[in-house]
């Protein structure tokens, strides 16, 4: 074999053992997931979050919120369209509000909310 | 063994691979199937928001009253421009002897008679009896909003 077919098959090499590595890391991390409970809590999380931003949304009065969540998660809301994700790389879970809710993201286990302000 | 030859044969391995991988998630997912089922709290703030947000139907003079609806508000786009949801919803108001229908999400909202079929759709009513605000004159009313959902 010539040098540049060695080179050839060295770098199609690195290219499959890098696409198992995505492929074992994101399945074994979605197991891990369905295992752990993580994708569970996202999901109520999304929901129970999601709801009661919704309510406070249409409070005739000033009303102030702390939701603590047991920990840190990526949370962000784009047109009306609350995500929660505990890493980077991961598919989030959605909710889609019912009240008109301005943009924001945060990654913190304890969400504020005063006056439709969100941090 | 020359490189196209070698990348049919991986091609074909990773397809192999990814099937077994899949089939895996697969029965795992069904093995760990859980489902929050929001469908009735939805549907809850939903009614809510119609009524208690300025927004929807809540009429505000000096502030907001809660259980008096503003008769000026009652329209297909004041309503849909309130709420941002993918539900089907069907709201009667009737006062004085007449009685007005509005639809959201129509495509789902005029399914209403199919609400007996309880495995395709989610169907909830609710009636409230309210006060009318009609350019300040105030009317005993009831207003039923149904919430029609996909299973």
């Amino acid at each position: 074999m010539n040098k540049i077919g060695a080179t050839q098959k060295t770098l199609f090499f690195i290219f499959f053992i890098l696409m198992a590595a995505i492929i074992l890391y994101s399945t074994s991390s979605y197991i891990q997931g369905q295992f752990n409970g993580d994708e569970f809590n996202k999901e109520f999380i999304s929901r129970d979050l999601g709801l009661a931003i919704d309510v406070l949304s249409f409070s005739p009065e000033s009303i102030e919120m702390n939701y603590n969540l047991t920990k840190e998660f990526m949370i962000e809301s784009r047109k009306s369209n609350l995500r929660i994700k505990s890493k980077d790389i991961e598919i989030a879970k959605e909710y889609n509000f019912i009240s008109k809710v301005n943009d924001f993201s945060i990654k913190s286990n304890n969400v504020k909310i005063k006056d439709n302000k969100i941090s | 063994m020359d490189i196209a030859k070698e990348s049919v044969y991986w091609i074909f391995r990773i397809i192999i691979i990814g099937l077994a991988l899949l089939f895996v998630i697969l029965i795992l997912g069904s093995m760990m199937d859980y489902e929050v089922d929001s469908n009735d709290l939805e549907s809850y703030v939903i009614r809510n928001k119609i009524i208690l947000d300025k927004d929807c139907l809540a009429y505000e003079g000096y502030r907001t009253e809660l259980g008096i609806i503003d008769a000026n508000k009652f329209n297909k786009n004041n309503i849909a421009s309130c709420l941002n949801t993918k539900k089907g919803i069907a709201l009667n108001l009737t006062y004085d002897g007449y009685s007005e229908t509005i639809l959201i999400n129509e495509d789902l909202a005029d399914k209403i008679d199919f609400c007996f079929d309880e495995e395709t759709f989610s169907c909830i009513r609710k009636g409230y009896n309210l006060i009318l605000n009609d350019n300040l004159q105030e009317i005993p009313a009831r207003l039923i909003i149904d919430t029609i959902a996909l299973k």
